[in-house]
């Protein structure tokens, strides 16, 4: 009773309070509003000026010489090879074709220019945010017109390596590229992405992001490059600098807590970067106790978009110890071996039978191999290259052992656009770091 | 008038022939007069001849010949009431319809002990298919009883749904089988060579998979040296070397079969080394494996990825190169 009386008056002040910063608020929305009406356009990707388009965002004024920001992912199209996609920018109605100056993959920023002198441009925000702070979120959603959203500023969440800024502003499709503004108009950051299945939780790539992409243009100096379906390969090696970038400091991360060394049961193996989400089960048989088994799934929550189906710059990690008591060695074999098989290597039997634009065949082979405390291993792997990128590849790798005394260990890595040599590090360390605690003399079963 | 009582099976009617023309022929084969469904029987064993007074029974170069009170003839004078066998079938001949009606009695007793099946199906049927069938299911019943670890009510009942249509299929696939068979054997060889091959696969699958189980870490897979196709073709070369002083026929369709079964398990491997990742049994397709623990470190391990990568490299090139010629770019 009395919790349900603190509760009602709680809510009461609540929602008095939200009454009082709303009616604030909208005079500060509309201020925001109409200071910026004229800096965020609709961009898009089309066949031409006139035909109706395939991908749709919005875009913001840096620079009043027709500089716009907007996000990588929403200018892709027509960065695709054999596409004759253009980009648009709707100013007051009128369309511009835009060229891409520079672009960020890992970020998700793309610098467009205009061939039009706009009026003023936004301001970037360098001095800290305070969490708590009133920020707004501005966009064209769903092609319905220029709108504003409200929300509150929930600190920078690391994303993977990489910083986002964690937001209460609802978003929809079409605001990605728009600006993340605070009340004095200036820039926080660039709407890109919400996640699913929640309530008004937003991520908004930083202003220290938008900073560093148009210092790297202003540094290119003469060697400006045009990124266009008609330059491919400087799309591509570009690209390709950024996956590379990607990945090498995933594998520092990765061996920088590589050395520590984590315990579960009688086992111990690496230990799983912080950086990573991390998930564990006990899918434990509950009925009949007949085994036990521990399973973790670690995994990068961010990837690097290039294409609606390539992605890179990731990697997934997942261990699963096994054990049991009451199992004959060759059942609890069998379920181990049930363990490993249903592990799928690849996702569907298409893009193996067929190669794609994007990546080439797999190749598989499998091995049984020891490594350095003479544990043996039971291995399968599976390797595909990008196409269009040089020395990038894609790793499936599966690894099984299982000891005398009915102990088991699985092991499955992921690996999403990764060079041979991290690649050989990865798998390096992950088999050698494992041991099992019972000082057996492994030469002998 | 000659009367012929053939004996088919043990426990079915026997079947009479009234035979008025002569000479009559006996076979498996459809052109014969008088068709005998028989593996022993050969396609035209025999024929009765008359000369007027006597009948004599002639063998044609058959492979099992004509028996007479345990001696092996080629030719037999029929008497009264003689009892001779023709490959596995008893013929008995008579000359009178009376003798022949006092021996009626007896059949009828017999008759009402066969079962339904029976009335369906040859005894001999029965036997080649069930024989081949039963070892399969026991086989497979037996493994998934004793050696998979999840064997709870539920994988008994499917157990139960199994059984049932494994042997309603089996029916089904007899029948069928006697249906096509006009006194050639070929479908029921071809049954019964499919029913053996799979049996031993199974046996060689379950096994290995036995013995992966207690013996994984053990070079002892390394003796074994798995590997399908090296034991079918040697259990197949076994058959037709068996046959070769016995039956032409059957060796030389023994020997077409070997040259299938072998391009059929070539194109299986292929496939399955090309995306070995499917793999559909542990290590069980896996050909010899090769290691000890010294020579198996990481060090051995990375140059067959490393091979993989160049091989993808390669792969990768060959692409580019496709779509410059297709896009002229």
């Amino acid at each position: 009773m009395k919790k349900y009386y603190f509760s009602v008056t709680l809510g009461m002040v609540l929602s008095l309070l939200t009454n009082l910063n709303a009616s604030t608020s909208n005079y500060l929305a509309s201020q925001v509003y109409s200071d910026l009406e004229r800096k965020v356009f609709q961009v898009k990707t089309a066949l031409s000026k006139d035909a109706p388009k395939s991908s749709y965002g919005t875009g913001f004024v840096v620079a009043i010489d027709g500089k716009i920001i907007t996000n990588y992912h929403v200018v892709s199209r027509s960065l695709e090879k054999y596409n004759t996609y253009q980009i648009y920018v709707d100013v007051e109605g009128e369309m511009f074709e835009a060229k891409i100056l520079e672009i960020d993959i890992i970020h998700d920023l793309a610098l467009l220019k205009i061939d039009k002198k706009l009026d003023n441009s936004l301001k970037i925000r360098m001095q800290n945010i305070k969490i708590g702070e009133r920020i707004f979120s501005m966009g064209i959603p769903k092609d319905l017109g220029l709108s504003i959203t409200e929300g509150i500023y929930n600190g920078i969440k690391k994303n993977g390596l990489y910083e986002n800024i964690h937001m209460s502003n609802p978003l929809n499709a079409g605001m990605s590229g728009g600006p993340v503004i605070d009340s004095k108009g200036e820039l926080v950051g660039v709407n890109v992405s919400i996640l699913l299945k929640s309530q008004n939780i937003s991520f908004a790539v930083t202003s220290k992001s938008v900073k560093r992409i148009l210092d790297k243009y202003n540094s290119r100096g003469k060697d400006v490059v045009q990124y266009s379906n008609k330059n491919d390969k400087a799309v591509d090696s570009e690209i390709e600098k950024q996956l590379l970038n990607a990945q090498e400091s995933l594998t520092t991360d990765f061996m920088n807590t590589a050395k520590k060394s984590k315990k579960e049961g009688l086992w111990s193996y690496t230990k799983p970067s912080k950086e990573l989400t991390c998930w564990q089960v006990d899918n434990s048989d509950k009925d009949k106790n007949l085994y036990h088994e521990k399973k973790e799934i670690c995994y990068v929550p961010s990837s690097s978009h290039v294409k609606h189906d390539l992605y890179g710059g990731t990697y997934e990690l997942k261990y699963s110890i096994m054990s049991t008591d009451k199992l004959s060695l060759v059942k609890f074999y069998n379920y181990v071996n049930s363990v490993y098989n249903g592990e799928q290597m690849i996702e569907s039997l298409y893009i193996n039978f067929f190669a794609n634009d994007n990546y080439t065949k797999y190749e598989c082979d499998k091995d049984i191999v020891f490594n350095t405390k003479d544990i043996p291993f039971k291995i399968n792997y599976c390797v595909k290259a990008y196409v269009n990128y040089k020395g990038i590849y894609d790793v499936d790798f599966k690894a099984v052992t299982l000891l005398k005394d009915k102990n088991a260990l699985f092991l499955r890595l992921t690996l999403r656009g990764f060079t041979s040599n991290n690649i050989n590090q990865f798998i390096q360390t992950l088999l050698n770091d494992i041991r099992f605690s019972n000082n057996v003399d492994y030469k002998n079963i | 008038m000659l009367i012929i009582k053939i004996f088919k099976e043990k426990t079915s009617i026997p079947e009479t022939f009234r035979i008025e023309k002569f000479p009559c022929r006996i076979g498996r084969s459809k052109e014969n007069d008088i068709v005998i469904e028989s593996d022993w029987v050969s396609v035209n064993h025999c024929e009765i001849v008359n000369d007027g007074e006597n009948f004599e029974l002639r063998d044609l170069n058959s492979t099992n010949k004509i028996v007479h009170n345990k001696i092996i003839l080629d030719k037999h004078q029929i008497n009264d009431g003689d009892e001779v066998i023709v490959g596995d079938v008893k013929l008995t001949f008579y000359f009178d319809e009376e003798k022949y009606e006092k021996t009626k009695v007896n059949d009828l007793t017999v008759l009402s002990k066969s079962s339904l099946i029976q009335k369906y199906l040859s005894e001999h049927q029965i036997q080649t298919y069930f024989l081949y069938a039963i070892p399969l299911l026991l086989l497979i019943l037996f493994y998934k009883m004793i050696f998979v670890y999840d064997f709870t009510y539920k994988t008994y009942a499917r157990a139960c749904v199994f059984v049932f249509w494994f042997f309603f299929c089996s029916y089904l696939l007899m029948v069928l089988i006697s249906r096509l068979s006009n006194g050639h054997c070929f479908w029921r060889k071809l049954y019964r060579e499919v029913m053996i091959t799979l049996t031993i696969t199974f046996a060689i699958i379950y096994s290995v998979e036995i013995l992966e189980g207690v013996i994984i870490n053990s070079n002892v897979l390394n003796f074994l040296g798995i590997n399908l196709i090296g034991w079918n073709i040697v259990y197949r070369m076994g058959v037709v070397v068996y046959y070769q002083f016995k039956r032409k026929n059957t060796a030389i369709f023994s020997a077409i079969f070997v040259v299938c079964i072998s391009l059929c398990h070539i194109g299986l491997y292929s496939i399955l080394r090309e995306d070995q990742h499917h793999d559909l049994r542990g290590t069980i397709f896996y050909p010899v494996i090769n290691y000890s623990i010294n020579n198996n470190k990481f060090e051995k391990l990375w140059p067959k990825i490393q091979a993989s990568i160049d091989e993808v490299d390669k792969k990768r090139h060959e692409l580019i190169k496709e779509k410059k010629e297709y896009f002229g770019r």
